[in-house]
């Protein structure tokens, strides 16, 4: 496969949000708006990007035995230092993601590049998946949350195009599940799986 | 096993203690600018930086900001928190010298979006109705539900009570910080204006 072919894997084919359906807590509590999801994405894509460069540059060196415990200190040295950074330079951002970036850690997508491909893969290939897979969150993310953002408030990235409020369970719980469940099934009619 | 998982955890210890090393200051100062600035939009202009004093009222620590001009106290900036519907509600209340309450700001909170969440329009009728309000003129901090003067924000009263409360509760600090000092208009509230050259 070459290097495009890995990237693009990630955004269609792969699509860690609508076809591998991994990471589902952040995906459905940080996309009440398009900003929201994209800066969940965008970190998320940080996270796992250096985290498959570094695994995949070390995994040899591991004993099978403690190959779990090392890649979860390595994805939350990764993970700690985005938050720290984010804090530092992106303060708004940090306060509206909150919660969310530290449980980068436990997203089951960053895990699971690690185990299902950076660690048998050389380190530029790990990277290219890393960034497909990354881009494919950070844009389905960016859509769910528009969608949200759009019914639900009126907004199209902040700018507020509608006078009043919007249809509110949009925003709110059951809304990030209807637009989900929605864009899945017309993710799986538009590459012809369903 | 132990080296690999013990050196890598020593290389990940090392690389977030100099990344913590780089942030930190950068971090501090974040948080006190947003201190400083929800302190700037809740009293009047003042000069300098705020004095700011640790006041226990109720067996509750506050922080409260006393803002200057020349000598004078012009006005208190204080922080308070209640729970609100969906976790803490942390403000700022700020109070003239006299005991108006100058303006408020949401300094975090975790309320409904589009219901709740209101409390952070500032321009909203919510807010604004507390400005320049002064609860010794016989101004009840309490919603109208409750029997008060503070119109809910519609479909949000716990969140509406929450925010009351807090200026409720600053407003019993203020009067423990500054209670000698605006003497008359507090037993005579029917006096209006003036009253705070004694």
């Amino acid at each position: 496969m070459t290097k495009l072919e890995l990237i693009k894997k990630g955004l269609i084919k792969d699509n860690p949000t609508f076809v591998l359906v991994l990471g589902m807590c952040p995906t459905l509590g940080t996309t009440t708006s398009a900003l929201n999801g994209m800066g969940m994405g965008l970190a998320t894509l940080v996270v796992l990007t250096l985290s498959n460069i570094v695994i995949s540059a070390v995994a040899r060196y591991i004993p099978d035995k403690v190959r779990i415990p090392s890649y979860i200190v390595i994805i939350s040295a990764f993970v700690t230092i985005i938050q720290l950074l984010m804090q530092a330079y992106l303060p708004s951002l940090y306060e509206t993601l909150g919660l969310f970036i530290p449980l980068i850690v436990v997203n089951c997508i960053v895990l699971g590049r690690a185990e299902a491909f950076a660690n048998k893969n050389t380190v530029l290939d790990s990277a290219c998946d890393g960034l497909g897979i990354g881009l494919g969150f950070t844009l389905s993310l960016t859509v769910i949350g528009l969608i949200r953002e759009i019914l639900g408030a009126g907004t199209f990235f902040g700018w507020h195009f509608l006078g009043g409020d919007g249809i509110l369970v949009f925003i709110l719980a059951p809304g990030a599940f209807l637009v989900l469940g929605l864009l899945m099934a017309l993710f799986n009619k538009l590459t012809g799986r369903a | 096993m132990l080296i690999s998982l013990g050196g890598i955890a020593l290389v990940c210890a090392l690389l977030l203690a100099v990344v913590n090393a780089l942030t930190e200051k950068k971090i501090a100062k974040v948080q006190a600018d947003k201190t400083a600035a929800a302190i700037a939009q809740v009293v009047p202009a003042f000069d300098g930086s705020p004095v700011d004093t640790v006041v226990l009222v109720d067996a509750q620590e506050y922080l409260v900001h006393k803002a200057m001009a020349g000598d004078s106290i012009v006005g208190y900036a204080i922080e308070t928190a209640t729970a609100g519907f969906g976790g803490p509600i942390n403000m700022m209340v700020g109070f003239s010298a006299s005991g108006e309450i100058y303006s408020t700001a949401v300094v975090s909170h975790s309320e409904t979006p589009g219901l709740g969440a209101k409390i952070t329009d500032g321009e909203s009728h919510f807010r604004t109705q507390f400005e320049h309000k002064n609860p010794a003129d016989g101004y009840n901090l309490s919603v109208t539900k409750d029997g008060g003067d503070v119109d809910a924000i519609t479909a949000s009263t716990i969140t509406s009570r929450a925010f009351t409360l807090a200026v409720a509760k600053a407003y019993d600090v203020y009067l423990s910080v500054a209670g000698a000092q605006p003497a008359p208009e507090f037993f005579e509230p029917q006096d209006g204006e003036g009253g705070s050259d004694d």
